[in-house]
């Protein structure tokens, strides 16, 4: 649990379900990785930990659809790792999802940009834990 | 001593046991594929231990992980196939339980009297075969979650049939023993011919769950012996009773 005074970095639920598909697509375009990798990756830009419960489900929905590729490598000295790559379905799924989420982002930006409050945060992509207020 | 956990260890081995298994029957209760099991056991164990994670706490609760996975299960076996896989065994009980009814008298030099409660007791125990091999998941996830009614319902069953021939007394039809005798070998030989030819065909080769970093395992002649045990364990019970009986009778 974060200490009194140490920013979170906790995302809405619903926000990170909302782009963890299209997210793993991309951090896939990179290379092949497995499962922790990823959510390290994940973590490093910003998005803060997606869990186990909620990351291995995603990537077994993709592999479901065929825009995965798995592969069973030898882990280093631990366990086996169970790594993902694109398929060429899963390539344009990236590019098509991307492209449309960008112009979501976009489009909500500038609805809710009056809205905003002035960040003095040095760390930008992290914000304090929301309260809870239901959309009007 | 057993290792209850023996095959959470193997195959998860960083992983608390009781989660592992609790994960293990739910994915066993929705029918997914052995293969596949073992593979999200797997990658469990890999998260675990990189992450250094206990599974509670990155996965959740082990059932709504599970649920949350949505993987494809087994195709539903036909009725021909479900009742195939338990019909040699139940060949051969069914020999052996005519052979019980036979002998004795054979061996008094009387005939056999067939009741109603012999016919009841059949048709009881057929019906309980096939509920058990057409509903299998919903009766083991039943045991697990109500394990009292469970075992009433079990209680039950074994006692009602049994009751039904001790009560009537009727008797349908008066044979001779050798007549039953004949009837019940032909029926324990029938099933265990059926029980051999399955095994041959492996047909049966139940789906062990596997970690996918195995490779081509050869099974274990352990297995494999027990396997072909499982088909010699009635006609072997019968001869050890048709024995008692004739010495004892």
């Amino acid at each position: 649990m974060p200490q009194e005074g140490t920013p979170t970095a906790e995302w809405p639920g619903d926000w990170l379900r909302g782009v963890l598909a299209v997210c793993v697509l991309r951090v896939l375009a990179d290379g092949p990785t497995y499962g922790y990798a990823l959510g390290v990756r994940l973590a490093e830009a910003g998005l803060g930990t997606v869990k186990g419960g909620t990351l291995y489900p995603a990537l077994a929905r993709l592999e479901q659809a065929g825009l995965l590729d798995v592969e069973w490598r030898a882990g280093e000295g631990g366990p086996g790792r169970k790594y993902y790559a694109l398929t060429d379905a899963g390539r344009a799924e990236l590019t098509r999802s991307a492209t449309r989420w960008v112009r979501f982002a976009e489009l909500t930006a500038r609805l809710v940009a009056d809205a905003t409050t002035p960040s003095t945060d040095p760390a930008p992509d992290a914000v304090p834990l929301p309260t809870e207020r239901p959309l009007p | 001593m057993t290792d209850r956990y023996a095959l959470e260890h193997r195959l998860a081995p960083h992983v608390d046991e009781r989660w592992t298994e609790a994960l293990l029957l739910e994915l066993r209760l929705r029918g997914v594929p052995g293969d596949t099991i073992g593979a999200v056991l797997a990658e469990v164990d890999s998260h675990v231990v990189e992450s250094g994670e206990p599974a509670h706490d990155a996965f959740g609760d082990p059932v709504a992980y599970a649920r949350s996975l949505d993987l494809p299960v087994d195709d539903e076996p036909g009725p021909r196939a479900l009742l195939a896989s338990t019909g040699p065994t139940a060949v051969q009980v069914l020999g052996l339980l005519v052979l019980g009814w036979a002998v004795p008298p054979l061996v008094r030099g009387e005939g056999l009297d067939l009741t109603w409660g012999h016919a009841a007791l059949v048709v009881l125990l057929g019906a309980e075969v096939l509920l058990l091999v057409r509903h299998a998941d919903a009766v083991l996830a039943a045991v697990v979650r109500r394990p009292v009614v469970s075992w009433l319902a079990l209680t039950a069953s074994t006692a009602v049939p049994v009751a039904l021939l001790l009560l009537l007394r009727g008797v349908v039809v008066g044979v001779p023993a050798a007549a039953g005798v004949t009837v019940g070998t032909a029926l324990l030989l029938a099933g265990t011919a059926w029980g051999l030819v399955r095994l041959r065909a492996h047909v049966d080769d139940a789906d062990p769950v596997r970690s996918p970093l195995d490779g081509d395992e050869p099974s274990s002649r352990g297995a494999e012996v027990l396997a072909a045990s499982g088909v010699w364990l009635v006609p072997a019970a019968a001869v050890v009773i048709t024995a008692l009986a004739l010495v004892v009778g």
